[in-house]
């Protein structure tokens, strides 16, 4: 087994170098439409089980009411896949991955469809250029409705991926519900890649938070519930990690290693609330291999993968 | 390169399973995050004309009528003015005990509030024989409390689980009828309004078809149960056992019906379960679906 992943792009990461470039606005404009919607019974636990330490769950310990970011197809006409189907990434929770290039306009058209709940609900952007108004943020006093988009209301955040966009960025809900909302899984993030830059064959979405009584990615706890990624030997893949709630993990894939920020091989690296970063390989190692959070706890609890690597 | 296939047969059953789930989530399981509990006033009645609340909840009566109404204590502590039609009047009760209360424009017109310091919902679906299923509550208690909660299926009431109160009030806990009884949850002196669980032994069946990779499976559910939910598990070694890839409602002739796509060739199983599509009723025997 090879030990080291060939390297393509290091770390893609948000932030890595600070700029106060103005954004560029002559790419593409792309709309997205997006709702809150209940999930009435989202299971942490689909298969009832941990199975690493060979315990039974039950349902009333997995399975819990919760508002969701649901992507929709233009005008809210019908409800749509999150991720592509195919993509091994998990459905509802992450939102709708939201993908650019440097100088594209976004329009992220947002409808509050909480039935459940009918609480007032948001979406905040980090890492794009905004005016206030599409700021998403509640400030009692000060914000607009952009913040406090009422059951049945809409509302369109009109974003700019600037060059100083690129990598992976958070959005979440921002509204007075939030605490609440991003409890129960409503975030998700934006996948911004610079111009000519080529997009990976495989990208998976990795989100640590808490939930309930359990550490989850992507609101699933344990091996076989999180989401099984898969990918060939040979082709690129890419990891966009990000944390929610008040807690740092350490994201570890077993048997490759990156390069971080600071130009370091590693195969652990931290990520704290609301922060994020990509990191790219050439898949080279085929084979199942486990990902997930090192701090030992939180792994026990629910925040540990499977990723299977085949031959081509 | 099975492996590969297999890798694209669990991303075309987990579409399945989020279809499924959207669905789910448009049928519209409305919960109110207001008032605890809401009463409707008609031309001459309170419906429900009883409620149970905790203390510190609060009621709502909404006037559906064209008439106009009063909501008015009957020991004149509180009372609402003139309600008008489509208006609507809320009163906060935070002591325990019982409270009757009229209508002073139609005082035949009578209803009763008891607030309790501990609430056992009541169950809304049958349970089965020797299956868990899952009690929820909620108690004007710190945090913590214990709460032990009691059956009777005719001898009076005996401990059968036992659970502590949450941050948020709310409790739930696991029990394994074997027929139908009747439940209460008791913390300390305080005992909850007993509610029933009724226990019926269903059998689910289930048959699959295969044409190439074209694959249907019914699922029959006896004794009829129109609306009850069926959910279409498969066995997959990547998912550490079944795995749901499918839910759906009986219809009136007691079936479901899952029509999937297949690279390979699975074990498959369907589970009557509760609305959560987790908590299992009855399993189908295992069938072979999908192409060899």
């Amino acid at each position: 087994m090879r030990r080291l992943a060939t390297i393509v792009a290091a770390v893609v990461g948000a932030g890595a170098v600070a700029s106060a470039a103005a954004p560029v606005a002559s790419g593409a404009v792309r709309q997205y439409w997006v709702a809150a919607v209940p999930a009435p019974t989202w299971n942490m636990a689909p298969n009832e089980r941990d199975a690493m330490a060979g315990t039974m769950l039950s349902p009333s310990q997995t399975v819990f009411p919760t508002v969701v970011f649901r992507r929709y197809t233009p005008h809210w006409g019908h409800p749509i896949r999150n991720v592509p189907s195919g993509s091994s990434n998990q459905d509802l929770i992450p939102g709708p991955l939201l993908r650019a290039r440097a100088g594209d306009r976004l329009y992220v058209h947002f409808k509050n469809l909480d039935t459940l709940y009918k609480r007032p609900h948001s979406m905040h952007f980090h890492g794009v250029h905004y005016k206030p108004s599409s700021d998403g943020a509640y400030l009692p006093g000060v914000s607009g409705r952009d913040a406090e988009v009422m059951p049945g209301q809409s509302w369109t955040y009109k974003l700019t991926a600037g060059h100083d966009s690129v990598g992976v960025w958070p959005y979440h809900d921002h509204s007075p519900s939030m605490e609440d909302s991003i409890a129960g899984g409503m975030y998700g993030m934006l996948s911004i890649l610079g111009r000519g830059q080529k997009r990976p064959d495989r990208e998976f979405e990795v989100v640590f938070a808490p939930m309930g009584d359990y550490q989850t990615i992507d609101g699933r706890a344990f091996v076989g519930n999180t989401p099984v990624f898969t990918s060939i030997v040979g082709q690129t893949i890419q990891w966009d990690v990000m944390a929610m709630g008040s807690e740092h993990h350490t994201f570890h894939v077993h048997g490759h290693r990156w390069v971080d920020r600071d130009g370091r091989d590693v195969d652990t690296q931290t990520v704290g609330p609301a922060e994020t970063f990509a990191i790219r390989w050439r898949e080279e190692d085929p084979g199942t291999w486990l990902y997930h959070c090192h701090v030992e706890s939180h792994m026990m609890a629910g925040m540990i993968g499977t990723y299977h690597v085949t031959r081509r | 390169m099975r492996r590969a296939a297999l890798a694209i047969a669990a991303a075309a059953l987990a579409l399945g399973a989020a279809t499924a789930s959207a669905q789910m989530a448009h049928d519209g399981h409305g919960m109110d995050s207001g008032p605890a509990a809401a009463v409707s006033m008609s031309a001459d009645a309170y419906a429900p004309a009883e409620v149970d609340v905790l203390a510190g909840d609060t009621v709502r009566w909404s006037n559906d009528s064209v008439r106009a109404h009063t909501v008015s204590a009957d020991d004149g502590t509180w009372t609402s003015a003139r309600i008008v039609s489509s208006d609507s009047y809320s009163h906060r009760f935070d002591d325990p005990g019982s409270f009757s209360y009229y209508c002073k424009l139609h005082v035949f017109m009578r209803g009763v509030v008891h607030v309790e310091r501990i609430l056992l919902d009541a169950p809304k679906e049958p349970g089965a024989p020797g299956r868990a299923y899952a009690l929820h509550g909620r108690a004007a208690l710190p945090a913590d409390s214990p709460v032990t909660i009691e059956a009777d299926a005719g001898a009076g009431f005996q401990p059968v689980a036992q659970t502590t109160v949450g941050a948020d009030g709310a409790f739930a806990a696991d029990v394994v009828p074997q027929a139908s009884a009747t439940y209460r949850a008791v913390s300390g002196s305080d005992a909850s309004a007993p509610q029933h669980l009724l226990v019926l032994d269903r059998t689910l069946a289930a048959s699959g078809r295969t044409r190439g990779h074209r694959v249907t499976v019914i699922a029959t559910v006896a004794p009829a149960s129109p609306g009850a939910t069926v959910v279409l598990q498969m066995r997959l070694k990547q998912r550490f056992g079944w795995w749901p890839v499918a839910r759906a409602k009986v219809g009136r002739d007691s079936r479901a019906t899952f029509r999937l796509r297949l690279e390979h060739r699975y074990r498959a199983r369907a589970v009557l379960t509760l609305a959560d599509g987790a908590t299992q009723l009855a399993l189908s025997r295992t069938v072979h679906v999908g192409p060899r």
